[in-house]
């Protein structure tokens, strides 16, 4: 089993330029915090301050998503890939590998996020109050969270593997590789949503009725949903790059 | 069990759209030999490498590794050098090294480390700060230090200072066991010449001849950079 040293790989080569953006991005909220002043007056901020943090905010998400595609291109599909397909080992390990990396980076990037935001917003007792809402709340709301996770966690899995896919199927042409990755990005796209998604929209209209526990069936459904798209994206890829490469 | 070909292609062909790079060849190598696959730009070298490698899958015949169609079994006994500088820029060379190390069984770190002594290439060293020269070394120690059955060497030392060169071939020769094949890719057939054991010609995606480097010096009174620029002389 290679996968666990193909990920600890994965995970350097991609945190080498997230980290240093998490270490910047919260130093800026204590910075913006402290800007504020204590009584928080958030209207008499310093704007450039805050336009900065706001700005960096978003450029986390932005470079996050761009690593993800940049370490499954570049790694796999160009020069590296020359090194990376031919590891004694299948090509499914080395999706996989970009996968677990790639969501792993996903999760970290929206919690250093929120943490951001927290801290910028931060008031004396407002821990303790987080902690005593907890504490307050019924075993129902559990599985409303856990099921909103898990909803959460397979659509993230399934839009880093529509990326994966659109990828595989644009190295098969011979010439003009990113433009077919980009075309078949939103061919898949189109059809899911005119399959897929509309499907969801009718389980959303029958199944919500106000309740918590259609709620949670919708959660649990939609994630199945997301899971059989997960498995058709994995296979798609994988077979690609097992038995059709097309490294220039 | 070991059949003594390590490598075997049978009507071999691989087309790009309309464009045909590999034309139905037939080629065994066996085990053991220093062989030239010298052609001129675009005959079909890299892309018959890269078939072997699994990094382009053929249109039609057949070609198969210690008698296994490329997979990842095959993978753990062949050692390929590509044309490309596969290495990113921002590890070091001992990273690399763990990095060989961490994936192939047959690794030689030890023996890696003694030639990039020799070439005075520092591990700690990055290689954003290397030229192309001294990443085609790097490659080239990488690939020649594991103990393979068959290398691959695809245009190993068209990058590279004469003075390096030497040391390049003899690490070549004297890196690789008696059950190992060497192929070498190449169109600067003078320098490798005395390498050789045997050479094969291919021209348009087909093989023009397959003998051994003897058996051309005696039926032609040449060497074989002599009869190459004969063979292709009307090019």
């Amino acid at each position: 089993m290679f996968i666990g040293k193909l990920l600890k790989y994965d995970m350097k080569a991609m945190g080498r330029i997230l980290f240093p953006m998490y270490a910047v991005l919260i130093v800026l909220s204590f910075i913006t915090k402290i800007s504020l002043g204590p009584e928080r007056k958030f209207f008499s901020a310093n704007v450039p301050l805050f336009v900065l943090f706001i700005m960096f905010l978003t450029a986390v998400s932005v470079a996050t998503l761009i690593i993800i595609i940049q370490r499954f291109y570049k790694n796999l599909l160009c020069e590296e890939g020359y090194l990376m397909n031919t590891l004694p080992l299948k090509a499914w390990k080395n999706i996989a590998a970009k996968l677990i990396s790639a969501f792993i980076w996903t999760a970290a990037s929206f919690v250093v996020s929120l943490l951001s935001i927290f801290i910028l917003v931060y008031e004396q007792g407002m821990v303790l109050g987080f902690l005593k809402l907890f504490n307050d709340i019924k075993p129902d709301y559990f599985n409303i969270i856990a099921s909103s996770v898990l909803y959460a966690a397979t659509k993230i899995l399934e839009n880093i593997l529509m990326l994966y896919t659109s990828m595989a199927i644009g190295q098969l042409a011979n010439v003009h590789k990113k433009s077919l990755s980009v075309a078949a990005f939103f061919g898949i796209y189109s059809v899911k949503t005119l399959t897929v998604d509309r499907l969801n929209v009718i389980i959303l209209n029958n199944l919500l009725n106000g309740s918590w526990a259609s709620m949670i069936n919708f959660y649990l459904i939609g994630s199945l949903i997301s899971i059989i798209m997960i498995a058709v994206y994995f296979v798609v890829t994988n077979y690609i790059i097992e038995k059709k490469l097309n490294l220039e | 069990m070991m059949s003594t070909e390590i490598l075997c292609c049978k009507n071999l062909t691989k087309r790009f759209g309309a464009k045909t790079a590999l034309n139905g060849i037939n080629l065994n190598i066996e085990r053991g030999k220093i062989v030239g696959l010298l052609g001129p730009n675009g005959s079909g070298k890299t892309t018959l490498i890269k078939l072997a490698n699994a990094l382009l899958t053929k249109t039609d015949g057949e070609i198969l590794i210690n008698g296994l169609a490329p997979s990842a079994e095959t993978k753990k006994i062949v050692s390929y050098l590509p044309d490309k500088t596969y290495l990113n820029s921002w590890m070091k060379v001992k990273d690399i090294l763990n990095f060989f190390s961490d994936f192939y069984d047959d690794f030689n770190a030890q023996k890696a480390l003694d030639m990039l002594a020799r070439l005075d290439i520092s591990p700690e060293n990055r290689l954003k700060t290397m030229s192309k020269g001294t990443k085609e070394k790097v490659q080239l120690i990488l690939v020649m230090s594991r103990e393979a059955q068959i290398y691959f060497l695809d245009e190993p030392i068209a990058g590279v200072d004469p003075a390096a060169r030497d040391y390049i071939l003899n690490t070549i020769i004297s890196n690789y066991n008696e059950n190992a094949s060497v192929v070498i890719s190449t169109h600067l057939i003078s320098d490798i010449e005395k390498v050789l054991d045997e050479a094969v010609f291919i021209q348009n995606g087909e093989i023009k001849l397959h003998k051994t480097v003897d058996e051309i010096r005696q039926e032609n009174g040449s060497s074989v950079d002599n009869y190459f620029r004969e063979v292709f002389k009307c090019l």
